[in-house]
């Protein structure tokens, strides 16, 4: 049997193809100085033009607003009618801004969504403008979902939805919750268009390291004052970097807030924010989501994994349910890497972007900086774990 | 000082809440929030800006001594970087927010450099790992505290008051 040659930790140019372009564009973008948020009859000038195009004959877009939540997108719903559909139809604009808290590939999420169609419930998209080629900036036109993603009477009004409390519902929303998980990383992904993915490679580091080369990367281009616990735990995780021995897909940010359910019967509607998905280790979105941020401790002071269930009790019931095992020195790699990931996301790319105005949404991105050292503390105490 | 920082913090809050909040339109969901975070802003910065000045002096002098530290642990060329950085920035003005913030930035870089020690050909010894999570553990802390108001922190009930990590 031949050996998999592993790549070498410190090469920092291994990496999918599409993220470094998407570091490219990043930068290319960065360039152009200060972002206005759009306005919404800008917004419907733009949809009207991109319809057209698309072959929509008679298209009128109408009652074009502006969607909240989110810290990298910007979103509207807008009604569209057109000859054939003269009934109209509710629809929702997912476009970048120059930057966000985190970067990402329009067409890489739809790709991903439309794999997940019979799978898992999942918004359709109906359009993507990759490359903004039409659109001002790369974008995708996506089916409304009905629903919620915190109880309406929970008064929750937390950033992407942290803090949110279920109450009553946590019963019906956490199997649901546990079974997005195992669909996500049990789909046979062989057979589904993900052209714009690159494949790693079982039994190698490939997995790992493309995705600590995609955040550092963007990282050392948004530094804006040295930190020097982020650069070391980036040296920790590349002398650490572990084989990824069954690729599937990850979703790269399924936990709370990130799952839309109708009331009052907490049924699932759609499974959010594909963004950060790709072909990589399981134990990445179960590390995601174990992390304190996105879960709260309960009367008896314990830790709820996004307010449903014990960390004993997720990773127990994932592990009995999708027959993946959990590798706890593999689990702990993806904890520092998803702390690093937080740091540099929130003291990182915020931090650039609140600076250079590149975004619609500066308080959010200054927001979310201000929690950046709970990332830092984190990761202090795992790494002091481990050495 | 007339009219006193303070008074304007809390004015501006009241206007954002009493006169901005009420007149926006029921949909217009993201209006309403960057409503609530420019009051969380200025309700945190009301509480900070007494202090801003040491606390930024603060978190030079975290990152000072963790250069001086890391000196003794590194090679020769290491230890110069180090040391070049912390004569560049001996002088700084410590009342002078700006200064302050330069002076950690240069020496930030210089640790940075010594912490990847050439894209991993130099060793980074475990006494340095250690030292540099002492140094996390003390500026996280105060970085937590600093920012206890925006309400994210888990573990934000058991921080210490302000005044010990100034």
């Amino acid at each position: 049997m031949d050996t998999l040659v592993q790549a070498d930790p410190w090469d920092r140019t291994v990496m999918d193809p599409r993220q470094k372009w998407v570091l490219d564009r990043t930068l290319e973008y960065r360039s152009k100085g200060p972002y206005r948020a759009r306005t919404s009859d800008e917004i419907a000038a733009m949809l009207s033009r991109y319809f057209d195009h698309l072959g929509y004959r008679d298209a009128v877009i109408s009652n074009v607003r502006r969607m909240s939540g989110g810290a990298s997108k910007e979103q509207f719903i807008f009604n569209l009618v057109h000859a054939d559909k003269p009934e109209g139809e509710r629809l929702v604009l997912r476009m970048d801004p120059p930057e966000g808290i985190s970067q990402s590939c329009r067409g890489r999420e739809a790709q991903l969504q439309n794999a997940m169609i019979g799978t898992l419930p999942v918004a359709p998209i109906r359009h993507v403008d990759t490359d903004a080629e039409f659109l001002d900036q790369a974008g995708s036109i996506i089916e409304f979902v009905h629903g919620v993603t915190e109880p309406t009477t929970s008064g929750a009004k937390g950033v992407s939805g942290m803090g949110t409390r279920f109450g009553e519902l946590s019963e019906r929303l956490a199997p649901q919750f546990v079974d997005a998980f195992v669909k996500t990383h049990g789909l046979d992904w062989s057979q589904k268009d993900l052209s714009l993915f690159a494949k790693p490679r079982a039994g190698t580091t490939d997995a790992a390291l493309w995705e600590l080369n995609f955040w550092s990367g963007l990282y050392w281009n948004a530094i804006v004052e040295p930190l020097p616990i982020v650069t070391m735990c980036e040296r920790w995780l590349r002398e650490h970097v572990p084989v990824c021995d069954r690729v599937g897909i990850v979703h790269g940010d399924l936990r709370i807030g990130n799952f839309m359910f109708e009331e009052p019967s907490g049924k699932f509607t759609a499974v959010l924010d594909w963004e950060l998905g790709h072909l990589g280790d399981y134990h990445e979105d179960i590390a995601w989501t174990i992390q304190r941020l996105f879960g709260y401790l309960d009367e008896d002071g314990r830790f709820l994994v996004s307010g449903f269930l014990t960390r004993e009790d997720f990773l127990g019931q994932y592990q009995r349910l999708s027959g993946n095992v959990i590798d706890p020195a593999k689990l702990r790699w993806y904890e520092i890497l998803n702390a690093y990931k937080c740091a540099v996301m929130d003291l990182g790319q915020a931090m650039r972007v609140a600076e250079g105005h590149t975004n619609h949404q500066e308080n959010v991105m200054t927001w979310l900086g201000s929690a950046g050292a709970v990332f830092i503390n984190q990761i202090c105490q795992m790494i002091r774990e481990e050495i | 000082m007339l009219p006193s920082l303070d008074v304007r913090f809390r004015n501006l809050i009241k206007s954002v809440q009493e006169v901005i909040a009420p007149a926006i339109p029921d949909d217009e969901k993201l209006a309403q929030e960057q409503v609530r975070l420019v009051v969380g802003h200025l309700a945190m910065m009301q509480e900070q800006w007494k202090n801003a000045v040491r606390f930024e002096a603060g978190s030079y002098r975290l990152m000072r001594e963790l250069a001086e530290g890391l000196a003794g642990l590194v090679d020769e060329g290491q230890a110069a970087d180090l040391q070049a950085s912390l004569e560049q920035t001996r002088a700084t003005v410590q009342d002078d927010i700006d200064a302050l913030n330069a002076a950690i930035c240069t020496i930030g870089a210089a640790i940075d450099r010594v912490i990847l020690g050439e894209d991993g050909r130099k060793p980074l010894s475990p006494d340095a790992y250690r030292l540099l999570l002492d140094y996390g553990d003390k500026s996280s802390l105060r970085d937590r505290v600093w920012f206890k108001g925006n309400g994210i922190d888990p573990d934000r009930d058991s921080l210490p008051p302000l005044k010990e990590i100034l």
